[in-house]
C-alpha cells in the first residue's frame, strides 16, 4: 500500500500545530467584521483554506495568529466587506450621532445605578461601542488591544503603515471613551 | 514635551508599549513631572485591559469547527492527489494513462488507493489542543520572558496594587495570587497579560530588587506532573536550576495552570524569598 507523501503529512501536522489554536481568535474577529454567524463562518473558512495553501510562506517561530489575521483582513477586504456589519458607522459624525441615540434607546430595566459596581454590566456596552465604531478603528482596536499584535504586525494586517496603526488606535480610543461615557451619563439618568 | 504633545503622539503607543527606546525616555521624563498625564495614561491602560476582558472570546461552534475541518480534508487530499511526489497519484495516473489496463478492476484499485490514502488523512480527531509542552518548552518560555523584561518591563494590566492586579488577572480568568516577597527585598512592578505564540494566555507578574529581579510566568500546561531534575522542593513549590537561572515551579490546584518564577538570584536565596513569602 503506498504510503502518502511525508511532505503531506509534515505540512498537515504542522498546520494542525501552529494555525488550528487560533480557530477561536479567528472567529471572534470574523464576528466584529461580517453580519452574523453563518457570514463569520464562511470568513474563517476561507481564510483557514487559504492559509493552508500559502502555509509555506509561514515562518514557523513567528507569531501565527498575527499571519492568519493578514490572511483573514485581506480575505475580508477582498469580498467580504459588502457583507459587513449594517450597523457600522461610516466616518467619526456618523458614529457620534449613533451613540447619543443608542444611549438614549437604553433597555430601561437596565439603567439600575447598583449596576455600575458591577463590571459585568458594563459588559454590553464595551461590544456596543466597538462595534459601532467605523469599520477602520474598530479593525485596528481589534487587533491591538483583543489580539495583543503589535503595530508592525497590524500594519501588515490592515494593509497600512505603522504611523496610521498608530493615529487609527489614538482615534479610536478616544471615540471609544466618548460612547462609554455617553452611556454611563444615560445610565446613571 | 508638553502635555499637548504627549497626548496627541505619545500616549496610545506608550499604552502599547511601541515608543522607541528614546522616545520612552522622553515621555517617562514627561510623565514625572506631570501628574495629569500620568493619569491619562492610567486611563489608557484601563481602557486596553476593559476591551481585552470584555470583548469575549467566543468560541467557534463545534458545528462549524467540524465543517471546516473536513473542508480543510479536502483541500489536503485535493493537493496531495496533484502533487507529483505522490506515490498513490502516480499511481493513479499511470493507471489511467494506459488505456489497456482501463479494466473495472484497475479502476476500482485505484480508487481504493485514493480512498485509502485520504482515509489515512481524515483521522478521528479530538479537538485541537496546544501540543504537550515539554519541561523545557516551558522552561524557556520563563526564561526568556525574563531576559526581555529584566531589559524593560512595561506593564499591560492595571498595576497600582497587589490587590488591583490581582482582580485584573481574575476578570481575564488567569490565577489571582500576587506574591510578596517585600520581606526579600523584592516590590510589585507591574502584571502583564500576554499570549504565547501558540494563542495560550500568558500572565507576568515583575518583581523588582535593588540589583536582581524575579518574574512570575503564569500559563496553562498539558503535563501534570512535575518536570524532572529538581533540586529541591517545599510544599508543591519545585526548585530548579536551569539554563544559569533558578526556577520555582509550581501546579496551581486548579485550572491547569502552571506558576513559574524565574530569577538571576543563587538557588537558597531563591527558597529564601519563597519560603518568606508563604509565611
Ligand atoms: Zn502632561
Amino acid at each position: 500500500m503506498p504510503e502518502k507523501s511525508d511532505s503531506g503529512q509534515a505540512k498537515r501536522a504542522l498546520f494542525e500545530r501552529e494555525a488550528l489554536p487560533h480557530l477561536d481568535s479567528l472567529y471572534a474577529t470574523a464576528l466584529r467584521l461580517v453580519r452574523g454567524p453563518d457570514d463569520a463562518n464562511d470568513l474563517v473558512q476561507d481564510t483557514v483554506l487559504r492559509a493552508y495553501r500559502f502555509f509555506h510562506q509561514f515562518t514557523p517561530g513567528t507569531n501565527c495568529r498575527a499571519w492568519l489575521m493578514t490572511i483573514l483582513f485581506n480575505t475580508f477586504r477582498n469580498g467580504y466587506r459588502r457583507n459587513s456589519r449594517e450597523q457600522v458607522a461610516a466616518s467619526e459624525e456618523e458614529f457620534s450621532a449613533r451613540i447619543e441615540a443608542q444611549s438614549f434607546a437604553r433597555d430601561p430595566a437596565q439603567s439600575n445605578p447598583e449596576a455600575l459596581a458591577d463590571n459585568r454590566a458594563v459588559e454590553p456596552e464595551v461590544e456596543r461601542a466597538l462595534d459601532a465604531l467605523p469599520e477602520e478603528f474598530r479593525s485596528a482596536l481589534l487587533l491591538v488591544d483583543v489580539q495583543e499584535m503589535n503595530y508592525q504586525e497590524v500594519s501588515a494586517a490592515l494593509a497600512i503603515p505603522v504611523g496610521t496603526v498608530k493615529s487609527r488606535i489614538s482615534r479610536a480610543r478616544a471615540m471609544m471613551r466618548k460612547a462609554l461615557r455617553e452611556f454611563a451619563r444615560n445610565r446613571r439618568q | 514635551m508638553n502635555c499637548v504633545e504627549y497626548i496627541e503622539n505619545f500616549l496610545s503607543a506608550h499604552a502599547d508599549g511601541e515608543l522607541s527606546p528614546a522616545d520612552l525616555l522622553d515621555a517617562e521624563q514627561h510623565l514625572r513631572q506631570c501628574l495629569g498625564c500620568r493619569a491619562k495614561l492610567d486611563d489608557e491602560r484601563a481602557l486596553k485591559s476593559l476591551l481585552r476582558e470584555h470583548i469575549e472570546m467566543r468560541a467557534m461552534p463545534d458545528a462549524m469547527r467540524r465543517q471546516l475541518l473536513e473542508a480543510l480534508d479536502r483541500a489536503a487530499a485535493e493537493e496531495e492527489t496533484q502533487s507529483a511526489g505522490h506515490p498513490a497519484a502516480h499511481q493513479v495516473r499511470r493507471l489511467l494513462g494506459r488505456p489497456v489496463l482501463w479494466t473495472g478492476l484497475a479502476l476500482a484499485a485505484a480508487l481504493a488507493i485514493v480512498f485509502v490514502s485520504t482515509r489515512r488523512f481524515l483521522p478521528h480527531r479530538p479537538p485541537v489542543e496546544a501540543s504537550a509542552p515539554t519541561r523545557d518548552a516551558d522552561f524557556d518560555v520563563a526564561i526568556a520572558a525574563f531576559d526581555r523584561f529584566q531589559r524593560e518591563f512595561e506593564p499591560n494590566m492595571p498595576s497600582d496594587s497587589p490587590a488591583v492586579l490581582s482582580a485584573a488577572y481574575a476578570r481575564a480568568r488567569m490565577p489571582g495570587f500576587i506574591w510578596n516577597f517585600s520581606a526579600s527585598g523584592f516590590n510589585l512592578a507591574g502584571g502583564r497579560l500576554d499570549r504565547l505564540p501558540d494563542g495560550r494566555k500568558v500572565t507576568y507578574t515583575f518583581y523588582r530588587g535593588a540589583r536582581n529581579s524575579i518574574l512570575c510566568t503564569r500559563f496553562k500546561a498539558g503535563n501534570a506532573s512535575a518536570p524532572a531534575g529538581q533540586a529541591e522542593a517545599l510544599n508543591g513549590h519545585i526548585f530548579y536550576r536551569y539554563r544559569g537561572y533558578s526556577l520555582c515551579y509550581t501546579r496551581m490546584p486548579d485550572g491547569g495552570f502552571v506558576c513559574i518564577l524565574a530569577s538571576r538570584l543563587p538557588l537558597d536565596r531563591m527558597v529564601k524569598a519563597v519560603k518568606v513569602a508563604l509565611r
